[in-house]
């Protein structure tokens, strides 16, 4: 009924919109535009964006080579109080020795109509600009417009001059905000060629190709005409962020642009976009790749010598190797897939990033006689790889490849708390590219294998029979055990307050086994007490007390992006209800038995003299699920809460 | 109580920190109106987590001159292992969340090595002409690890005056010279004080030293003698900042033209400024205590909590009324200010409008709440009004009982075929109506939703519909109103079903042993709920939980539970009162808390 009436509703306010006067004319606004109390389509739309229009030009500077001109204008509605965060605008632009961006021609204008009839413009005064430092490379240009209030319509335009040919400015046609006309226009010269990427959509809504033929240009000797591309996108809706997604980066509508070649003036051609066995050519003998490698290489003779004496096999020195460097090395949270220090420098820090601490463990498996290479990949927050375009920017992490017989192996070395040969979660990412000269490999990044989670629990009444002593001990493996070692991170107080928050009281002997044998299952046990549910005679137990998931993970009703658990999951529980003397067992929960492709869970009850035996089972058998498939997994998971929550019952007999 | 059997890799029983500071040294010296603070920081790092503390930040204003950094890392030995360069050092803008800009920056580095323990040293030197903090110091490097020893010294010209105030400290040694005087303080901190619910405020428990200048030029010439010179100096900082535009007064008049009464006029004049003005705060230079002028908001319609106040007393004052503004240290939490102690002691600016039957409070940042509400961001504490020799301290109202009262009804229509439906309705104040009346007019919908579904209830559910009003703006008050099914309410074994009440969405206090800090309620606490529940199905209800009442010093938990027909309804209140309870008394608190625990853990209620 709902979604039948909102339709209707879209469809007279886009007939409505129709008759809207949206102008795309820097400084012309109407009262119309200031009028528009909701955003047709959209009405919970905080804010929109009217237009948006960017345009990239190449103009000739001063060092007889090119600048990239960027100009952009847009206009933005604001609904609601909620929207006046749109009219705070940072610009960010890169400024160093080797890329000196600057912005200028900064305008921006507020438009409200006073009274509800007279329209006003109030003007952003330059001096309330700001820059921002963000580091040394970077800065944000920051300003806010003025007189904005609910209703207001603004509207701003700056130029970004840049010397780097390199990364053409992209253009994001989605906000989290709705977007009613976005057009970039690029005017390309002959002296640069670029492809694109469009992410999030089909095809642009319109596409428009021709040559200026207006205006003839001249380079040295050549004279040539702006080959004008224009990119049009009307009507985008705001982007909704669902969770369980890999990166907002993946889903978003947006038009990535790469320099492929640049010709000079008596049409030689560079290459810049290559292919896949082309760029693991080039990186290879990168500074901060493939040399990097090599001057790693033999500094650790002694190390791997003494390391190799005090291992019975391969993969016991490839496991100490790769423990040497996490011993040693400590890696300071950022993600690369190149060296940022040079060997040397990263041997005196002690600490380098995901590529150095990586490269190092490379060059070390390489010297202790190994086939090894690197595999450059894009971890989940930084997005997918885009396998029909060359380009190694898409990645932001190597790990370590090693052929050991019919078996492969993957290396990390930046995470200390994960078994040697498994990489850390935020990898698994598709596919990464195995570095070889002259070849193009890929491999899968998931680990198929399920991560167990165990949890064993001993259930008996005290005396009075209103209150339970539990035991439990939970056994974790894989991922599961990555997990909890990282929360738990060998910390008293963190352990206490994990066990606290399952609200269990008097709680004694706490344990953890195999904290720092990852190859092994990390071990939690402790004892607490829990109230029980005692009506007159009878006692209502939750075999598996607060052991358990309660709450469904998956809330929305629909979906529109993959759901994305990066890893299978196996869960076990089995709980042993000691029936104290006096009591017998009432009631037990029905046994239960799914099993398909996607899930599985099998529930079993046993009932000894004086014990009561539970055990159930379950099984996310996939990591990555279709968004078609988001309904029968909530379901799944909804079956699954009332079935483990489910209670026993025990009535004293008399 | 706590043992871990580890492997032999480590013992976690008594172990080490993970980091250890040695030294905590601060050297400050005035010359010629200049000031230089020279900081020196050894610490020791332990083992891999330690590492935390390996990063090192200097927080600084543009003011203010960051030389002489060096830094390296000593082995136990006393071995330099290596030395901070200078290009390993990032600066950045330091732009809090809440601002769009500030002229403060940042500087960070990291070093580490890889045996353990190893030793950091790291030095720098501060220098500034302008200021009016001499220090503000305390042994705590990071409440996480303990200092060892602490030292604070002071080299001042015989003849410039300064005041200080001690607490928890030794006091300090005295060396006076023909032209200089030196105090010099030492301390540590060697047992951690850990995160408790409802605790006083830190500030209120670690040793510190603050050292003001008694006369300062900052701006304008000031003096900390009293709170009257301050309070004179900032008067003077405030004049001439009420150029309110011609057009500006012009609307003023439009607006109150049929007004009665001078209530009605601050109320109206408050809305004009929540309907027209924005919270953006720009930080430059002495911006950090002078408001920008009323012209300036009245261009941009926008400001800072000094500039929107000093707008909004300048709009009184041009409709013939007087407001005032008030400096405050805001927060849920209460940071008590030191009375006895002249100095900035403030971080919000409030408006105070004594009328003659009325008193009014406005806070002039927040859109949409009512005026006279200032919240639990500054309510009942001390705030200073600035007034000229007038100026003084006054207490802002506190949060009553009834004002934090969160009521909430839950309807369940019981059903042994599906999922039950289930109704709430719950009417929010106090710093449940700050949230939700923020979550509504800041967020889109898609994110109200979204919090709601993550916060609402822990079981399998869906949300039918949702909806978050307010029926009178007027009120501190706000209503949500959520109609959803939950599955798994009614339980069935065998012939019987039973229903587990919710209950009562209790802190989790320390336990007894845990506990070491007093309670402090800054306001009380209060929830009124009902749930009542609707049988169908030819189910009645067969047993059903007693009432229960318990009364304590600290509050009081009361449930009556009434039956008809089909509907079981059981209503419950709980109130914590405001107060400060020492710790000793924390064992009858928790017992309050433990017998309502002990009263909601037996309700079960059986129908068949």
């Amino acid at each position: 009924m709902r979604s039948i009436l909102s339709f209707t509703l879209t469809l007279l306010c886009s007939g409505y919109l129709f008759s809207q006067n949206f102008s795309k004319d820097y400084g012309k606004v109407t009262k119309d535009e200031i009028r528009l109390a909701q955003y047709p389509g959209d009405n919970s739309a905080q804010a929109a964006v009217l237009y948006d229009i960017g345009r990239s030009r190449f103009m000739h500077n001063e060092n007889n080579s090119f600048d990239v001109v960027f100009e952009r204008s847009t206009k933005i509605k604001i609904f609601t109080d909620a929207g006046l965060k749109y009219a705070e605008i940072k610009i960010p632009y890169h400024q160093d020795n080797d890329i000196y961006e600057t912005v200028t021609k900064i305008e921006a204008t507020t438009y409200n109509l006073e009274n509800g009839e007279m329209m006003t413009a109030t003007k952003l005064d330059v001096k309330n600009t700001f820059t921002q430092k963000i580091n040394d490379r970077w800065n944000y240009l920051v300003f806010a417009l003025p007189n904005v209030k609910a209703g207001s319509v603004i509207e701003y335009k700056y130029t970004l001059t840049s010397p780097s040919k390199f990364y053409l400015r992209d253009w994001e046609f989605q906000r989290e905000i709705p977007v009613k006309y976005s057009m970039y226009r690029v005017d390309m010269v002959p002296f640069y060629q670029y492809t694109y990427l469009l992410q999030g959509a089909g095809k642009f809504d319109i596409y428009n190709n021709y040559e200026n033929r207006g205006l003839v240009r001249y380079y040295g000797p050549l004279e040539y005409h702006e080959n004008i591309h224009e990119y049009i996108m009307t009507d985008v809706p705001a982007f909704v962020d669902e969770g369980f997604i890999t990166s907002q980066d993946d889903y978003i509508i947006k038009l990535d642009f790469q320099l492929s070649a640049y010709y000079d003036v008596y049409g030689v051609e560079t290459k810049v976009l290559s292919t896949w066995p082309q760029l693991c050519n080039d990186i290879l003998k990168d500074d901060d790749f493939g040399r990097y490698i090599k001057s790693a290489s033999g500094k650790h003779n002694d190390i791997i010598a003494k390391l190799k004496t005090e291992s019975a096999t391969d993969k016991e020195l490839i496991e100490k190797l790769t423990d040497y460097v996490k011993a040693n090395y400590s890696w300071n949270g950022r993600n690369s897939w190149f060296a940022l220090q040079s060997f040397k420098e990263y041997q005196k820090t002690k600490t380098g990033n995901s590529a150095e601490i990586n490269l190092h463990l490379l060059s070390l498996v390489q010297d202790a006689g190994f086939t090894a290479y690197p595999v450059l990949l894009s971890t989940r927050d930084n997005g997918k790889i885009k396998f029909d375009f060359p380009f190694v920017h898409f990645f932001n992490y190597i790990v370590v490849f090693v052929e050991q017989g019919d078996e492969i192996l993957m290396l990390d070395a930046t995470e200390p708390l994960l078994p040697y040969s498994i990489i850390p979660p935020k990898c698994i990412n598709d596919k990464g590219l195995v570095v070889k000269k002259k070849a193009q490999e890929w491999i899968e990044l998931a680990n198929k294998a399920p991560s167990a989670n165990n949890r064993n629990i001993f259930i008996g009444l005290n005396n009075t029979a209103d209150s339970i002593r539990a035991i439990v001990t939970i056994t974790t493996d894989g991922f599961e055990a990555f997990n909890l070692r990282k929360q738990l991170n060998n910390d008293e107080k963190k352990l206490e307050q994990y066990i606290e928050n399952k609200h269990y009281s008097d709680v004694s002997e706490i344990k953890t086994f195999n904290f720092f044998e990852r190859n092994s299952s990390f071990i939690v046990s402790y004892k607490g007490n829990l109230p029980v549910d005692r009506v007159n005679d009878k006692i209502y137990i939750r075999p598996f007390i607060n052991e358990t998931i309660k709450d469904n993970p998956l809330k929305q009703q629909d979906r529109q992006y993959p759901i994305d658990f990066t890893y299978p999951q196996m869960h076990r529980y089995s709980s042993m209800v000691l029936v104290p003397e006096g009591y017998t067992v009432e009631y037990l929960p029905a046994d239960v038995k799914i099993d398909n492709n996607n899930f599985s869970l099998t529930y079993n009850t046993t009932s000894q003299n004086n014990s009561v035996t539970i055990i159930a089972q379950y099984c996310f058998k996939k990591a990555v699920y279709e968004a078609d498939e988001y309904k029968m997994l909530k379901y799944y998971f909804a079956e699954l809460i009332l079935k483990l929550n489910d209670r026993i019952v025990l009535t004293k007999v008399e | 109580m706590l043992v871990l059997v580890c492997s032999a890799h480590v013992d976690l029983h008594g172990r080490e920190h993970d980091a250890v500071v040695d030294l905590l040294s601060k050297n400050i010296s005035i010359s010629g109106g200049k000031l230089i603070e020279k900081n020196l920081i050894e610490i020791t790092i332990n083992n891999r987590r330690g590492e935390t503390h390996t990063w090192f930040y200097i927080n600084y204003s543009k003011k203010e001159k960051i030389k002489n950094i060096n830094a390296w890392i000593e082995c136990p030995n006393g071995q330099v292992v290596r030395k901070l360069s200078a290009k390993e050092i990032t600066t950045s803008s330091a732009v809090s969340d809440f601002s769009l800009y500030e002229d403060d920056f940042i500087k960070y580095f990291t070093l580490r090595h890889n045996t353990y323990p190893y030793k950091i040293h790291f030095e720098y030197t501060r220098e500034t002409s302008d200021f009016i903090h001499i220090a503000d110091w305390t042994p705590i490097y990071n409440i996480k690890i303990p200092t060892q020893q602490a030292e604070l010294t002071v080299d001042l010209p015989e003849d410039f005056e300064v005041q200080i105030f001690e607490q928890f400290v030794e006091k300090p040694a005295a060396t006076n010279t023909s032209e200089r005087v030196m105090y010099s303080w030492n301390s540590g901190y060697k047992s951690l004080i850990e995160y408790e619910l409802y605790a006083p405020h830190l500030s209120t428990l670690i040793p510190k030293v603050t050292i003001v200048p008694k006369n300062f030029r900052y701006g304008i010439p000031g003096s900390f003698e009293s709170w009257q010179t301050f309070g004179e100096w900032q008067t003077k900082l405030l004049s001439g900042l009420h150029d309110l535009p011609p057009h500006e007064k012009m609307q003023i008049n439009a607006i109150l033209k049929n007004t009665s009464s001078q209530t009605e006029t601050v109320e109206l004049i408050y809305k004009y400024l929540q309907k027209n003005t924005r919270y953006i705060n720009v930080s430059i230079g002495i911006g950090g205590l002078k408001p920008y002028p009323a012209s300036y908001v009245s261009q941009n319609k926008y400001g800072d909590c000094k500039a929107l106040t000093n707008y909004m007393v300048a709009l009184l004052a041009y409709a013939g009324i007087k407001g005032y503004y008030t400096i405050v240290q805001a927060d849920d939490e209460i940071e008590p200010l030191i009375r006895d102690f002249p100095s900035m002691q403030a971080n919000h600016v409030i408006c105070f409008i004594p009328l003659e039957n009325d008193t009014l409070w406005l806070e002039c940042t927040k859109k949409s709440v009512p005026a006279n509400y200032l919240g639990t961001f500054t309510q009942g504490r001390y705030a200073f009004v600035v007034d000229g020799a007038g100026s003084k301290f006054v207490q802002t109202p506190a949060l009553t009982e009834p004002e934090v009262r969160n009521i909430s009804v839950y309807t369940y229509h019981l059903s042994t075929l599906s999922a039950c439906t289930v109704e709430i309705q719950k009417c929010l104040r106090g710093s449940g109506y700050e949230l939700f009346l923020e979550l509504s007019k800041e967020f889109n919908k898609q994110k109200q939703e979204e919090y709601i579904r993550e916060n609402i209830s822990s079981a399998d559910f869906e949300l039918l519909s949702w909806e978050i009003g307010q029926s009178n703006t007027r009120l501190p008050e706000i209503n949500l109103n959520i109609d959803m099914k939950i599955s798994g309410v009614l339980q069935k074994f065998n012939s019987e079903y039973i229903v587990k009440p919710l209950p009562l969405p209790l802190p989790k206090f320390e336990t007894l042993a845990k506990r070491k800090l007093d309670l402090v309620f800054n306001y009380p606490v209060s929830m009124a709920d009902t749930l009542r529940y609707i049988s169908s199905n030819n189910l009645s209800f067969s047993i059903v939980p007693g009432p229960v009442s318990i009364e304590t010093k600290y509050g009081s938990y009361k449930t009556i539970v009434t039956e008809t027909g089909n509907l079981l309804e059981i209503s419950r209140s709980l109130v914590i009162h405001a107060g400060h309870y020492p710790v000793e008394e924390y064992k009858a608190f928790y017992a309050f808390i433990q017998d309502i625990r002990d009263a909601e853990n037996k309700n079960v209620i059986v129908l068949k």
